[in-house]
């Protein structure tokens, strides 16, 4: 062993006393049964590598279609998929969103479309749809369990459990780098509740606020499938 | 980039338990934990390395959901849940759980990255080339890491251990 290795002796002399981890024994089959259970609830393609396209087009339209894949949609009352939104792209296109309040890092855009100057705390670059696109942001470690563990709710249909998480994210994260992901959430667990006219009010106010967003077809998922 | 979910799992399940096993998580929790991490694995495998070692980067998930799981939980224990038959030896029992207890809220109280480091390499044996390599850094960038991680636990530890004999 290096010496950097070794632990310090207070420190040995802790690990030396912690008891040895559990087994997994039969629970193991069991895990796994419900692994793939919820993975299989997913689409069948994970969401595409962007990279290596020859065109804007192109990295649009599989973008666009990974994350019409990967970010999560309700329809008809029922959870379609809920997976993470993620995409590697080719270094040509490095995307990065711009949070709704806060000194925006700076996104580059598939397009040159010039951001306006802030109008307030919730200001986001002027650009079309097709011009730019923005993924979710990585947020805090913190943030990100609170996301993660809603979605996983969704996942397994545990709507008390994604509710709770999306209140502690509201709670600890109110102006958080994943503001609108978890807008997203929200919309899918009212439709879950059979709160479809919530989830359509909901919906339209997070259209109107995020224009273009990469969650935009997610959350006219829901609106469709809303009662006039 | 190949990734088999299923052959990932049965590798490494064992040392996710492991792992999620130090934040005081058993029975149905436990299952959950591990449904959780897997399927957290399976939604970020496109951003997955596959020239860089799994179990890193695996328990590092594992980690994250335990540490969150815990936090949702709010457990301020001064002791453990008795999975132990205290009759076989009470003092030991309370020893280990006690040592299991003051580590377990030292992870919750330092940075994830650091208690990702100190999981991998002081709690499951990983190697630190691997764990340097999951992480993008030199070596010696990790050994350090893994010196502040260290140093982190045990200020926690002290912090607590006073607390829980102050006055």
């Amino acid at each position: 062993m290096r010496p950097e290795e070794l632990p310090p002796p207070e420190l040995k002399a802790l690990l030396d006393q912690l008891p040895p981890p559990p087994t997994l024994g039969p629970m193991k089959g069991a895990v796994w049964a419900r692994v793939a259970s919820s993975v299989a609830a997913g689409p069948a393609a994970g969401v595409a590598a962007a990279t290596g396209v020859a065109t804007v087009k192109q990295a649009l339209a599989l973008v666009a279609a990974a994350v019409v894949c990967g970010a999560g949609g309700v329809i008809a009352g029922r959870t379609v998929f809920a997976r993470e939104p993620r995409v590697i792209v080719h270094t040509e296109y490095v995307v990065s969103p711009a949070p709704p309040t806060a000194a925006p890092p700076t996104p580059t855009t598939l397009s040159t479309a010039v951001p306006e100057a802030s109008a307030g705390p919730a200001a986001r670059p002027a650009v079309t749809r097709r011009s730019t696109l923005s993924l979710a942001a990585t947020g805090s470690s913190e943030e990100r369990q609170l996301i993660d563990a809603a979605r996983v709710a969704l996942l397994k249909r545990d709507v008390a459990a994604a509710q709770r998480a999306i209140d502690s994210h509201r709670t600890a994260f109110p102006r958080g780098q994943l503001l609108e992901e978890r807008l997203t959430l929200e919309v899918q667990v009212l439709m879950l509740q059979g709160k479809s006219a919530e989830a359509a009010d909901a919906a339209r106010r997070f259209l109107q606020r995020y224009p273009g967003s990469v969650f935009g077809p997610v959350v006219e998922a829901a609106l469709e499938a809303a009662p006039e | 980039m190949s990734f088999d979910l299923q052959q990932v799992y049965e590798h490494e399940a064992d040392a996710v338990c492991a792992v999620l096993s130090r934040f005081d998580l058993r029975g149905a929790d436990l299952e959950d934990a591990m449904h959780d991490t897997f399927v957290i694995a399976a939604g970020r495998v496109t951003t997955f390395d596959a020239s860089r070692p799994v179990r890193p980067w695996l328990l590092g998930i594992a980690f994250r959901v335990g540490v969150g799981r815990l936090r949702t939980r709010r457990v301020h224990d001064s002791k453990l849940p008795d999975d132990r038959d205290p009759a076989q030896n009470p003092e030991r029992t309370v020893e280990l759980n006690q040592a299991a207890s003051l580590l377990r809220r030292a992870l919750t109280e330092i940075s994830e990255e650091q208690g990702t480091v100190f999981t991998l390499f002081d709690l499951q044996g990983v190697p630190m080339a691997e764990i340097a390599q999951s992480m993008g850094v030199p070596l010696q960038t990790a050994y350090s890491r893994l010196r502040l991680a260290r140093e982190a636990v045990m200020a926690a530890v002290k912090r607590y251990e006073r607390s829980a004999y102050a006055p």
